[in-house]
């Protein structure tokens, strides 16, 4: 399991290059969800993404977390492997659905 | 509906028992039925005021307590919307006037507006004042997504370094985007006056 809080309780923006303090979207898949999703994926086990604790997301850092993720890895291989829980939101989960599928 | 089902049901029942009971005073008691006019007691009489006053107190006590704690229900579910719409409208019109796009706050204040609609819709399904994905809610919280989208991944102002024509093609943008949230807000604003009158109708 990975909780997005842990990463950061205010998520920013899309890309690294945003400012240092950014919390992005990029900075979040690449330095901690693929080596989790990676891990994941070797052990045939699935991985759960914690979405709540967090003050809110922008679209651009889930688009480019999941969305990225799905443009990297495939759109099966992130569909099969992710599940998700929102208990705060629980209709961000239908929205990243729409960006795996769309990316 | 529920309500005037009951009071047929009560209806129908109080001309059965009323029948019935008239059956049983001629068949098991010595009291008769008299065709002309008398001062005898009539037992008729006697049961039919007893219903009447029985249907009188079932009226007055439970049924329009009933009502009153459905039309408080109502009251209260309509004055969420209403300050739900006070709310938005002050929120995202801050959000514009700033053109805080995609900033923490805005992403916070987003997830606040689309938590609370999501939370006034339950409720309004919860005390069956709206179907489970009736149209309306439906439409409004694909509206409050697309507002959260539109303010939450614009493009942000060009470097001070950027050519014109890239500091123009991000300036025409972000007008775009901006006229969009606005559009969406109306809306938002209309769909949410739709569901209010939709609640008051039931």
């Amino acid at each position: 399991m990975i909780a997005i809080k842990d990463f950061s309780i205010t998520p920013g923006s899309r890309y690294k290059d945003e400012g240092a303090r950014a919390h992005s979207g990029q900075e979040f898949r690449e330095n901690f969800l693929e080596d989790k999703f990676i891990e994941a994926i070797d052990k045939k086990v699935k991985l759960i993404v914690d979405l709540d604790g967090t003050i809110g997301f922008g679209t651009s850092f889930l688009e480019e977390v999941f969305g990225g993720l799905a443009r990297k890895f495939g759109k099966k291989e992130v569909k099969e492997t992710l599940d998700f829980i929102s208990n705060e939101e629980p209709y961000l989960i239908k929205d990243i659905k729409e960006y795996i599928e769309h990316a | 509906m529920l309500k005037n089902l009951k009071i047929i049901i009560f209806t129908i029942l109080g001309i059965f028992i009323g029948f019935y009971a008239c059956i049983f005073f001629k068949k098991h008691t010595f009291l008769t039925i008299s065709n002309s006019i008398s001062i005898e007691i009539d037992p008729l009489e006697i049961l039919s005021l007893l219903i009447t006053i029985l249907l009188a107190i079932y009226v007055a006590r439970i049924l329009s307590k009933q009502n009153d704690s459905e039309k408080n229900e109502k009251d209260l579910l309509i004055q969420y919307f209403s300050d739900f719409r006070i709310q938005l409208s002050s929120k995202i019109s801050k959000i514009l006037e700033q053109e805080a796009f995609e900033s923490i706050g805005t992403a916070s204040e987003m997830k606040i507006i689309r938590k609370k609609l999501d939370s006034i819709v339950g409720l309004a399904v919860q005390y069956k004042f709206i179907k489970l994905n009736d149209n309306t809610s439906v439409e409004l919280q694909s509206k409050a997504r697309d507002l959260w989208e539109l303010l939450t991944n614009t493009p942000k102002k060009a470097a001070s370094n950027a050519n014109a024509t890239v500091k123009d093609g991000i300036a025409r943008l972000r007008l775009e985007q901006i006229n969009k949230a606005e559009t969406t807000l109306i809306e938002i604003e209309k769909l949410l006056f739709d569901l209010t009158i939709k609640i008051n109708s039931k």
